[in-house]
């Protein structure tokens, strides 16, 4: 049983790693965006803002599952094919940028109003107010919201067994559904259910100990 | 030299627009610690932070040294605010950094050459006395080390201004007097003029020179502190005055209970020597009955109070008191 199950563990590891990376990278700065440009905010921007908004609903508001059909196309121009589990990686990404956009907007948003508005007075950038200020101020709170999208990604992962990627899920459906192997049904379910505490007990350590409020 | 000229600075809230200023000027001079007094709403924030541009005019005014800033944009509002420090009600101390990392902050931002950081932040730590907290984080002090940290960065970089809104109000009356001797300190050492946004009046009392009473976005009245205290001419500044602890209880007395002239006397340093009430007494026909009293000790000086009633006929009572403005040089009011 080991043996399908650990190369199933790493594809899920390499999936949610890799698309967690991406949706960090397309979603965080729009989360910086979506911050900056309120009302009220430091570059404030009305326009940008709620087209912003509507994108982020947009994307937050379509099932993963219809996600993963609609950009199909998207995903073989990317990554030269539809199917498998590097090609599962872009909607996965696709589906969690948005997520981290608001999470991360959420983040900064925590962040007292008054060391901002001290920035300000003592003429930071606002470069300088969002890389010394703002989020070294919302670390802790940043640290949990990845911990959050590193959880959502592993169970939408599980998902990607539908259009034949790999990792855990796949496992599940294969052995336990087509084949009615309870054994390898169960040893996933557990692996996923650990792996998920496993994250959230990392991240709330972590998140802890960066916190000196 | 800060020169605020008609100044005007509305808000828009849901359609509805407040007049946080109206037709503003001020003069404030070097080396000055101005106090801004008035009750809450009354628009004093709002005034002091259009001073470091943190709110921007709707139009009027205000000359830092001879530049507008609030004609300044971009670089050069950057650069003209890192000459004006602020402190605040609730320190604004950069939570995840030590104390150290925080005094260091405005240094770093202005490119203090990085070998010499260390040294500035320990002679600013040693001048607020909080050596011994140097890698505390903000969580792990009082509120009055806070606040001292927070002085300490807003002084950092050598401005020539300190803006300071409401920054005793979240501490005991103690701590209070602690963080007041040091804003003393800091305007006598460094030459720092300091704009103090307030509604205590203990604080003007205690450290400022001059003091200027806002109301409804208006300036009611201005001046010295000595002055404010022995004539003040607007309401609010009475109301502000009789708040101080101690002070006479005007409101109490009701002067239908008295045959006699109720007389309110101020009167201001040596003239709070002399024996007036003997005085009067023998000069004229007349007798005088304390209903109420104090004194106050200002910057450079002492303002008394005190009430009297004054008995006899109209016109030995008209006699005292002209002898009271005009030889003894004390305001007297008749209430
Ligand atoms: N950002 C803002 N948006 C809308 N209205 C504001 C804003 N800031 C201040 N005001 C309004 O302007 C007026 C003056 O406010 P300000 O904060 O200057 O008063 P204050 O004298 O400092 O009062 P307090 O003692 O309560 O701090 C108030 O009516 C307030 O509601
Ligand atoms: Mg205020």
């Amino acid at each position: 049983m080991l043996e399908l199950l650990i190369p199933s563990i790493l594809e899920t590891l390499y999936m949610v790693s890799v698309s967690t990376l991406i949706a960090l990278v397309i979603g965080f700065p729009l989360g910086i965006i979506l911050v900056m440009t309120e009302k009220g905010g430091l570059s404030e921007n009305l326009l940008v803002n709620n087209i912003l908004n509507f994108i982020i609903n947009l994307l937050r508001s379509i099932p993963f599952i219809i996600l993963i059909i609609l950009i199909f196309p998207l995903s073989k121009l990317l990554v030269g094919t539809m199917i498998g589990t590097t090609a599962t990686i872009v909607p996965l990404a696709i589906s969690a940028a948005p997520f981290v956009a608001r999470v991360m907007e959420t983040s900064l948003k925590e962040v007292d109003k008054g060391v901002v508005e001290f920035g300000v007075s003592m003429g930071a950038s606002n470069f300088e107010i969002i890389s010394k200020i703002l989020v070294p101020e919302a670390l802790p709170s940043i640290i949990s919201s990845i911990t959050l999208t590193i959880i959502n990604l592993i169970s939408y992962s599980a998902m990607a067994g539908m259009v034949g990627g790999g990792g855990l899920g796949n496992l599940a459906l294969q052995y336990g559904y087509y084949r009615t192997d309870k054994a390898i049904l169960y040893a996933a379910v557990i692996v996923i259910i650990l792996m998920v505490q496993a994250f959230q007990l990392a991240g709330d350590k972590l998140a802890k100990s960066v916190n000196k409020k | 030299m800060i020169e605020i000229s008609n100044l005007n600075k509305t808000f828009n809230v849901d359609g509805n627009t407040v007049q946080a200023i109206n037709n503003v000027s001020l003069k404030i001079n070097d080396g000055d610690i101005y106090g801004i007094i008035g009750y809450s709403g009354a628009g004093k924030s709002t005034l002091l932070r259009c001073i470091n541009k943190l709110e921007d005019v709707d139009s009027g005014s205000i000359s830092i040294n001879g530049t507008d800033i609030t004609k300044l944009k971009n670089g050069k509002l950057r650069a003209e605010k890192k000459k004006i420090g602020m402190i605040f009600q609730h320190f604004n101390l950069l939570q995840q950094k030590t104390v150290f990392e925080n005094i260091a902050f405005p240094l770093k931002i202005n490119k203090y050459p990085k070998d010499k950081i260390k040294d500035r932040v320990l002679e600013l730590l040693e001048y607020v006395d909080l050596v011994d907290k140097i890698d505390a984080y903000p969580s792990q002090l009082s509120g009055g080390q806070k606040q001292r940290v927070a002085i300490a960065r807003a002084i950092s970089t050598n401005p020539t201004i300190l803006l300071s809104d409401e920054g005793t109000s979240a501490l005991d009356p103690s701590t209070t007097q602690s963080i007041l001797e040091l804003l003393k300190q800091i305007n006598n050492d460094l030459k720092i003029t300091i704009v103090m946004v307030t509604h205590q009046m203990e604080v003007v009392k205690d450290i400022c020179d001059k003091v200027a009473i806002v109301e409804k976005g208006q300036i009611v009245e201005n001046g010295t502190v000595e002055q404010i205290f022995t004539s003040p001419k607007s309401k609010t500044a009475n109301l502000f005055i009789s708040s101080l602890q101690g002070d006479v209880q005007e409101d109490i007395i009701d002067t239908s209970d008295y045959d006699g002239k109720i007389v309110r006397l101020s009167f201001l340093g040596d003239s709070a020597k002399k024996p007036i009430v003997s005085d009067l007494v023998r000069k004229f026909d007349v007798d005088v009955n304390i209903l109420s009293g104090n004194i106050n000790k200002l910057q450079q000086s002492k303002v008394g109070h005190l009430i009297v009633e004054l008995i006899g006929k109209d016109e030995e009572i008209q006699n005292s008191i002209d002898y009271l403005e005009n030889t003894c040089k004390i305001v007297a009011e008749v209430i």
